[in-house]
């Protein structure tokens, strides 16, 4: 058996989904013994078969992946409840396993793979949708990068023609429920509990949570960076279809035109808007130089 | 009609992306950048604070040796303590069910 070889025996049966009561299975997918499968690679010790010893790496594998997407989206974890939870966890880390050097990008596509997977979401599948998104975009709005932003020499020489770029740490929701205060609620309480439990030297407490009912209204969503602190800002159905469309790589005056298309907001009020946005968004430092490959962001349904 | 509705969206928005500019770079110059974004910024995420030591070594090899950061089980690796126990988890979640 060559390395390359022995990497891909090891690696398919350390990515092995466990058992139910968490141990290690005893037949590979393709049939195979797992005694065998581990006895063609590893030797046994005086304490353990080769079975028990690949089993501690299968074990490992898991815990740290579930509990690194646990981290990620615990609101999601309070919505769908723990055990369902984990349960769409292994199914998501089946389908996308860990495929980069961080497990920051591990969660990068649960938010679309749920919307794909109804029966995993339970009966809030919506909202548990919409919750995955916004945490999935704490995570980016944290460490994407800053470019630098306009300068107002840059802004002089802009028409409507121009191309002008979207800082890659701002991340555009369109979501089907309100679900920014929920989650921010939820991680609120789980950051209080986390301190209290630490204090009195105890384990964080798993227990169910009653959440408060969230009807179904179409909500706009940015989230991004001042400084170190991530902010959730709401917006506008049209301002959130002019930034989309800037992000697409649309001239100024194609994304103004595409914002406000089939907008009911009147044609006399329009103006006052846009000039509001522009300002906020020049203030935040939103908008930067257009880079020449600008691509789609994948974070909420922005062809909404 | 639309071209003329058109180019009063383009002007609206040419003058406020060069007074929020402006105002951007004054408040650089004062040293109150940060005020006057937060005031614009929206909701801030306060659960952050926990969690940013966690997320600044997401990508980074520099929790290397801590055992706490996801970007590998360096808590448990090479060091054996793991051994014969049944799997190491450095968030202490799943161990301790074995």
């Amino acid at each position: 058996m060559n390395l390359e070889t022995l990497q891909r025996a090891m690696a398919a049966a350390v990515m092995m989904p466990l058992t139910a009561d968490d141990a290690m299975a005893q037949t590979a997918p393709d049939g195979r013994a797992m005694e065998a499968v581990a006895g063609s690679f590893i030797a046994p010790n005086s304490r353990l078969t080769a079975f028990e010893r690949l089993e501690i790496y299968n074990r490992q594998y898991w815990f740290r992946m579930l509990g690194a997407l646990a981290e990620d989206f615990p609101a999601l974890q309070a919505v769908v409840g723990a055990r369902a939870f984990e349960a769409l966890s292994v199914a998501y880390l089946t389908e996308h396993p860990s495929r980069s050097f961080t497990l920051r990008n591990l969660g990068s596509k649960l938010a679309d793979w749920l919307a794909a997977h109804p029966e995993r979401g339970g009966r809030r599948h919506g909202l548990a949708v919409d919750v995955a998104r916004i945490e999935w975009a704490f995570v980016e709005a944290f460490d994407q990068e800053a470019l630098t932003p306009l300068t107002l020499d840059e802004v002089a020489a802009l028409s409507g023609d121009s191309r002008i770029g979207l800082q890659p740490h701002v991340q555009l929701m369109a979501l089907e429920h309100p679900a920014d205060d929920l989650v921010l609620g939820l991680h609120d309480r789980q950051k209080r509990e986390a301190s209290e439990a630490g204090v009195r030297g105890e384990a964080v407490p798993m227990e169910p949570m009653r959440l408060p009912r969230l009807r179904r209204r179409a909500t706009w969503l940015a989230a991004h960076r001042v400084e170190m602190s991530v902010y959730y800002r709401r917006m506008e159905p049209e301002e959130y279809r002019t930034l989309s469309a800037l992000r697409r790589g649309l001239t100024l005056g194609a994304a103004l035109e595409a914002g406000f298309e089939g907008s009911k907001l009147a044609e006399g009020r329009r103006p006052k808007k846009v000039r509001e946005w522009f300002a906020t968004w020049a203030e935040l430092g939103w908008l930067c130089r257009a880079s020449s490959e600008e691509q789609p962001q994948r974070t909420g349904r922005e062809d909404e | 009609m639309k071209n003329q509705i058109n180019a009063l969206l383009l002007t609206a928005a040419l003058s406020g992306l060069m007074g929020g500019t402006s105002v951007a770079a004054q408040s650089t110059q004062n040293h109150n950048g940060s005020t006057v974004k937060a005031a614009k910024a929206g909701l801030r995420y306060t659960a952050q604070d926990k969690d940013t030591s966690k997320h600044s070594c997401k990508g980074k090899n520099d929790c290397k040796g801590q055992g706490g950061c996801k970007t590998g089980d360096n808590g448990c690796k090479a060091k054996n303590s793991c051994k014969g126990k049944g799997g190491c988890a450095t968030d202490g979640s799943k161990p301790s069910a074995i």
